[in-house]
């Protein structure tokens, strides 16, 4: 009941089925903007709520007040001060009143601390009823709810995901009239989908819901969803679980108002296909449940359709699921056992006719490739794999791409290749390596379990960043069409997972080496871009493990520029420079990194000639005698460090440094006017700086 | 209900909703939308109501006569409204009904399914439609035509009514269907699809197409210059159609396809544009 001074409010905008995705978003939105809206007129309520069926978006707020707040608001105008210079004053006072539609006479005078007394106008605004602002505000909640893809459906030429037929308006229980995309909102919304589809008339807001029920209709989606999940349960409780898939049941509970299951089955001969191809058929194509046994978890002859509407005719209904599902498992078998009869290996012969991409040649020559870099890298990364069953598993392991069942349901790719090759008595490994091959197939997948399904996807998607690369195929802002962010984030995973200590520089040049000359284009080039492209991958991963930009930066920019570079080189100064960053002279040694650079940078920009090697005669002042001393001694002892990766002695080592820097800064005039000796001491600080160079970039740090 | 009732009733039923009853065009065809009483007629600002059905034919689809589902050559039932009726859907749930699928006592869904064909540069919105869970509709309200936004909006319904038939026929394939009371679709269509699925997988001039491409291409273009519209569309149809095949034959690589449907769509595109003005002339 609503209290004294309220009233409820119902806005249904009954539309033709709207996309199940579309849904909750849409109801976001509405909650969204209408909460934003009503605050902006101070019109204060208890609850707002909105429930969705496929054909109705709905809103319900419960006791809002009946009136808008009065409201006063305070505009400030020319100074008062100036009245004295009267031509200026009169204009711009006579303009400010002009703007907000009065005479000079009404203005105020307000005194402004430490600035003097204005004139201000006051504008007061009367509250208005909320029934009249219910006339503005309820057509602006439609307009504002944005879709993915919108359509015009008559003539007013209004978008929406679908065309909007019925729309309810209730402020208590009068009509809000309005009329949008050709409708006019009334108090009238209609029932389930018949031929005669019957009009129901709402009361009041607060009835909405139960009158709706007593129409076979249960708008709130919680419940709805609710009452899909018991009904599945209610149903096979006797004959055994249903394989509850959150995104389905979500899917489903946007394509019914009146949800009831059925139980139903189709013959068990079809026991026999895959579990992967029963869900395809069953769940993915039909929407309905597969069900399996509780005790063994084999899969039954038995599946749940979701029926909508009243709950009669339900043996209707059942067979022509049935019938439907039969027809698709009937399908499926066909391809399935032509598969197997045909066998896998005469599909690897019409890989040759497939096509990886125009320039890149067929699949066929893809495995050619595949083959010599795997075998190379078996060899090299002595992972002891039979070349025989490498080579033999490489050939399976797109076969599957030419098989019906493929052709049919493309997503079973790798896993109805696994299926087969068991099938087939093909060895284990080989089978395994089918499928995961294919692994991690997105940013968080799973990566290969299995040893040599592990060497495979690595030779193959090495093979199609080197080879698109190659040809000048690279992702570029928004688009990247062959996925190879994804292919260059899984290959990275990979070797931080299982080749750590392997140079990445190495890997590329040697896959290079591959390609057939019809495609191997300007290798440095390819090499280049690819390591800067490997190198935002190689940021991407640190970054969701935690590290932070800047110190992922200062490690991985030296990539770009020098030698031998991995993973673990990678990780392990990640870590020191993050214990070093957590001392506390840390950020003085960035500071002076900053300035060594500085220096460097300006001494080029003026031409100062840089030397490899230092001229002692020309070191005058003690500091700069000490700090060259002390130089020399660090380096030896830092190149000792670095090629044992002990970098948090190398940190240790900057430390001790820093004395000697601060002090040669102080007592010793770099640019001096002799040129000599200005280029001697230029060449000090470079070679301080060549010292650390291949260790980390400090000027990315964050001071 | 055999086959040709089925098609009578839905004649009988849509002629009642002022639709005028149409045969298939004399050309092959992927799909009733290529028939200009869809793909022109839906141009423009003319109201339009038509129903027909046409033979339509997917080489690639072909499984020579075994797959019981699948065939190279079916019919669609296709029914055109411009401008779309408020209460369409009402009134194709009472089709159904006519044909003995009660929406009362059968499981009806939409199912979301964006429409497009990229040969015609058209698009819309809509549904495919469930009877317990099997699809027999298309439903789709047209937004472009040959790349040209439509207005008014045209309704397009498509029933696919070899599948409804053996639903309520209940049969397994699509060959055991009666036509009429003695008659099967397999009697009348069987050796067709082993027949043509061998010519349009293996035994297809795949040169020779080609080349006709290429003159039913420029011919297209030249009608189109001389004012001869009408003749210029019948070209569009025949290059999609040999595209069809060409494509079925397994003869073009990816981007050499997406070439074919792009000169498809262009030609589509000049047609269309050249049709509305011709009509906004008279």
């Amino acid at each position: 009941m609503t209290k004294k001074n309220t009233k409820n409010i119902l806005l249904e905008i009954g539309t033709e089925e709207l996309p199940s995705s579309y849904i909750d978003p849409a109801l976001r939105q509405i909650e969204k903007f209408t909460s934003k809206t009503l605050d902006g007129f101070g019109l204060r309520y208890n609850s707002l709520k909105t429930y969705a069926t496929p054909v109705r978006l709905v809103l319900i707020i419960s006791d809002i007040i009946i009136k808008s707040k009065d409201k006063t608001e305070e505009f400030l105008g020319p100074s008062y001060a100036k009245k004295n210079n009267k031509n200026y004053n009169k204009k711009a006072i006579e303009c400010f009143a002009f703007k907000h539609g009065v005479v000079p006479e009404k203005l105020k005078i307000k005194t402004i601390t430490n600035k003097g007394e204005y004139f201000f106008y006051a504008k007061r605004t009367k509250g208005e009823k909320t029934e009249k602002l219910l006339i503005k505000i309820f057509p602006d909640i439609i307009r504002n709810i944005s879709f993915p893809k919108t359509m015009v459906w008559e003539e007013s030429g209004f978008r929406f995901a679908r065309p909007i037929r019925n729309i309810v308006a209730l402020y208590g229980n009068k009509i809000i009239k309005f009329k949008i995309a050709g409708i006019n909102s009334s108090n009238s919304t209609f029932g389930l989908h018949t031929c005669n589809r019957n009009k129901i008339k709402i009361n009041s807001p607060e009835n909405y819901l139960s009158t709706m029920k007593d129409n076979f209709i249960i708008v709130d989606q919680h419940k709805r969803r609710k009452l899909i999940i018991q009904s599945i349960q209610s149903v096979s409780k006797n004959t055994g679980n249903a394989l509850f898939d959150e995104d389905l049941v979500n899917d489903i509970n946007y394509l019914v108002e009146y949800p009831s299951a059925i139980l139903c089955n189709f013959d068990s001969k079809y026991l026999n296909l895959p579990l992967e191809i029963l869900n395809i058929c069953i769940k993915k194509a039909q929407k309905c449940f597969v069900l399996q046994n509780d005790k063994n978890n084999t899969t039954l002859n038995y599946f749940i359709c979701i029926r909508n509407g009243t709950p009669q005719y339900q043996e209707v209904v059942k067979e022509g699921y049935e019938k439907v599902i039969t027809s698709r498992l009937d399908d499926a078998t066909f391809f399935y056992n032509n598969d197997l009869q045909k066998g896998l290996y005469q599909n690897i012969e019409k890989l040759k006719g497939i096509i990886f991409h125009d320039k890149l040649g067929t699949i066929y020559e893809k495995l050619e490739r595949i083959k010599q870099i795997a075998v190379f890298f078996n060899k090299e990364f002595h992972m002891n794999i039979d070349n025989i069953i490498l080579e033999k598993a490489i050939m399976l392991s797109k076969a599957d791409l030419v098989s019906e069942v493929v052709f049919e349901y493309p997503e079973l790719q790798g896993t109805i290749g696994k299926i087969y090759a068991r099938k087939l008595n093909e060895d284990e490994n080989i089978a395994i390596s089918i499928e995961q091959h294919y692994w991690p197939l997105n940013g968080s997948g799973q990566l290969p379990s299995n040893v040599m399904a592990f060497l495979i996807s690595f030779a193959d998607k090495i093979d199609t960043l080197v080879s698109s690369f190659s040809i000048g195929l690279k992702p570029s802002g928004s688009t990247d069409p062959y996925g190879l962010r994804r292919i260059g984030m899984g290959f990275i995973r990979m070797i931080k997972e299982k080749f750590p200590d392997k140079d990445l520089q190495y890997i590329v040049e040697k896959t290079f080496s591959f390609l057939p000359k019809n495609i191997k284009n300007n290798f440095q080039n390819t090499n280049e871009e690819l390591l800067n492209f490997l190198q935002q991958r190689i940021e991407n991963i640190f970054e969701v493990e935690g590290y932070s930009l800047d110190e992922i930066k200062a490690v991985t920019n030296i990539l770009r520029k020098h030698g031998h570079t991995s993973m673990s080189i990678l990780q392990l100064k990640l870590n020191a420079l993050q214990n070093a960053r957590k001392k506390s002279n840390f950020q003085d040694i960035v500071t002076m990194f900053k300035r060594i650079t500085n220096i460097i940078n300006q001494a080029k920009k003026q031409n100062v000639y840089i030397s490899q090697t230092i001229n002692e005669e020309l070191l005058i002042e003690k500091s700069e005698k000490a700090l060259y001393v002390f130089s020399k001694n660090i380096k030896i002892k830092i190149d000792v460090y670095i090629s044992k990766k002990m970098y948090e002695n190398v940190f240790d080592k900057i430390i001790e440094i820093k004395p000697f820097i601060d002090n040669f800064f102080e007592k010793v005039t770099i640019m001096e006017k002799n040129e000599l000796i200005k280029s001697n001491r230029i060449s000090i600080i470079k070679y301080i700086d060549d010292i650390f160079t291949e260790f980390i970039n400090f000027s990315c740090l964050y001071s | 209900m055999n086959f040709q009732e089925i098609i009578m009733k839905l004649y009988i039923f849509w002629s009642k909703k002022g639709c005028l009853m149409l045969q298939p065009y004399d050309l092959e065809k992927g799909a009733g939308t290529f028939n200009p009483a869809t793909f022109l007629r839906s141009l423009g600002p003319c109201s339009w109501k038509a129903a027909y059905v046409e033979p339509s034919r997917r080489p690639v689809d072909g499984r020579y006569g075994i797959n019981p589902n699948r065939l190279q050559r079916y019919y669609q039932f296709q029914v055109i409204m411009k401008p779309a009726p408020k209460n369409i859907q009402q009134i194709y749930l009472k089709s159904l009904k006519f044909i003995n699928l009660d929406p009362e006592k059968n499981d009806v869904r939409f199912i979301e399914d964006d429409w497009e064909s990229p040969t015609l540069g058209a698009w819309g919105l809509g549904w495919e439609v469930w009877i317990n869970g099997m699809e027999v509709t298309q439903f789709t309200y047209f937004q472009q035509m040959g790349g040209i936004s439509l207005n008014p909006i045209s309704v397009e319904i498509t029933y696919g009514i070899e599948r409804i038939a053996m639903y309520i026929q209940k049969k397994n394939t699509v060959y055991n269907l009666r036509w009429n009371n003695n008659t099967t679709y397999g009697y009348l269509h069987l050796e067709d699809e082993k027949q043509w699925s061998f010519y349009n997988f293996e035994k297809a001039d795949v040169n020779m197409l080609k080349e006709h491409f290429n003159e039913w291409e420029k011919e297209s273009n030249r009608l189109v210059n001389e004012n001869s519209i009408l003749p210029a569309y019948d070209a569009v149809m025949k290059c999609s159609h040999l595209f069809n095949i060409i494509d079925a034959r397994g003869a073009v690589s990816v981007s050499e396809r997406i070439d074919y449907i792009m000169r498809i769509r262009k030609l589509a595109k000049i047609v269309a544009k050249e049709y509305l003005k011709s009509i906004r002339d008279i």
